[in-house]
């Protein structure tokens, strides 16, 4: 037996098992549909979602948030050195450098540290 | 327009009846056409000869699901499209030349038992496959009725080729068996 003469028996199939066979075409094409629609929708709302947590704005809203940001900001104040001639000596002209030294390691332990090693 | 109504035209004899068909069906016959035909020309040609034969059979008939009448008509007017072009390339004789001038002295060239026979080779076809899983059963139509390729059904099921290769595979096996039982000659 050919195959042409096999096809051509398929051809003359009942109409009811042909009609089964195109629904299922039909509905998968539309589920497939459905399926891209949901999937597109999903990572709209993932973008959307993720855009609103970091903090990301529109263009219109960077003014905002920079003057917003500008007022939140915190920087710290620097500590004040001692006055150095508050130390000198009147009679002597000698700078008392245990006390002003003191008065640094108050202020700015780190510094004194450093001016301790250059002392040494 | 809803086929009833689209049906109902062909029977009036109205021309509209062919407009509403093509509006709603143009794509899915094409589509058809094109599977088997591999040629866009050739494909709107058949589509056109399933418009004339769709507006020449009805009435008398009156089908129940209009896609499905119209996917029977264009895929055997593609078919035949298939093996004339086919027939045609491979005639370049006198001779060959002269044969398909004498197929016009005579009819399509079937006997009636030829065509009996064929009615019986489908009957059986189609009992086998209602013996088969409906997802099996239509696998097997999209790929041998509806010319569907391997990748498509793959994807109408979202499965991987190789398991529709695989059930097309036992399909055909599961046929032979069928047919041989049932006394035609493989």
């Amino acid at each position: 037996m050919k195959p042409e003469k096999i096809s051509d028996a398929i051809g003359l199939i009942d109409e009811e098992l042909i009609t089964s066979a195109q629904t299922v075409r039909t509905r998968r094409k539309k589920r497939r549909r459905l399926v891209r629609g949901l999937a597109a929708a999903a990572v709209s709302l993932c973008l959307i979602t993720a855009g609103v947590l970091s903090g990301i704005k529109g263009p219109e809203d960077k003014g905002v948030e920079y003057v917003y940001a500008i007022a939140e900001a915190e920087y710290p104040t620097m500590t004040p050195y001692p006055d150095e001639m508050a130390f000198v000596d009147e009679k002597t002209g000698e700078i008392d450098y245990d006390a002003y030294l003191l008065q640094c390691g108050n202020f700015c332990p780190m510094q004194t540290e450093k001016t301790v090693s250059i002392h040494r | 327009m809803e086929d009833q109504r689209i049906v109902d035209l062909y029977w009036q004899r109205e021309e509209r009846a062919i407009h509403e068909t093509e509006k709603k069906y143009e794509r899915y016959l094409t589509k058809i056409a094109y599977h088997i035909l591999a040629d866009a020309e050739d494909s709107k040609e058949s589509v056109n000869d399933t418009y004339l034969k769709a507006w020449n059979s009805m009435p008398p008939h009156k089908p129940a699901v209009l896609s499905t009448y119209l996917g029977k008509i264009i895929r055997q007017v593609s078919i035949d499209i298939y093996r004339k072009r086919n027939s045609m390339k491979r005639r370049a004789s006198q001779y060959a030349i002269s044969l398909s001038e004498l197929e016009e002295c005579i009819t399509d060239g079937s006997t009636p038992w030829q065509t009996v026979e064929l009615q019986m080779l489908a009957d059986a076809i189609s009992a086998y496959l209602r013996l088969s899983s409906v997802e099996m059963r239509n696998v097997f139509l999209c790929r041998y009725f509806f010319m569907d390729s391997i990748r498509e059904i793959a994807a109408y099921y979202g499965v991987s080729e190789s398991k529709i290769k695989s059930m097309l595979y036992r399909m055909r096996c599961g046929l032979k068996e069928h047919l041989e039982k049932e006394g035609f000659a493989i």
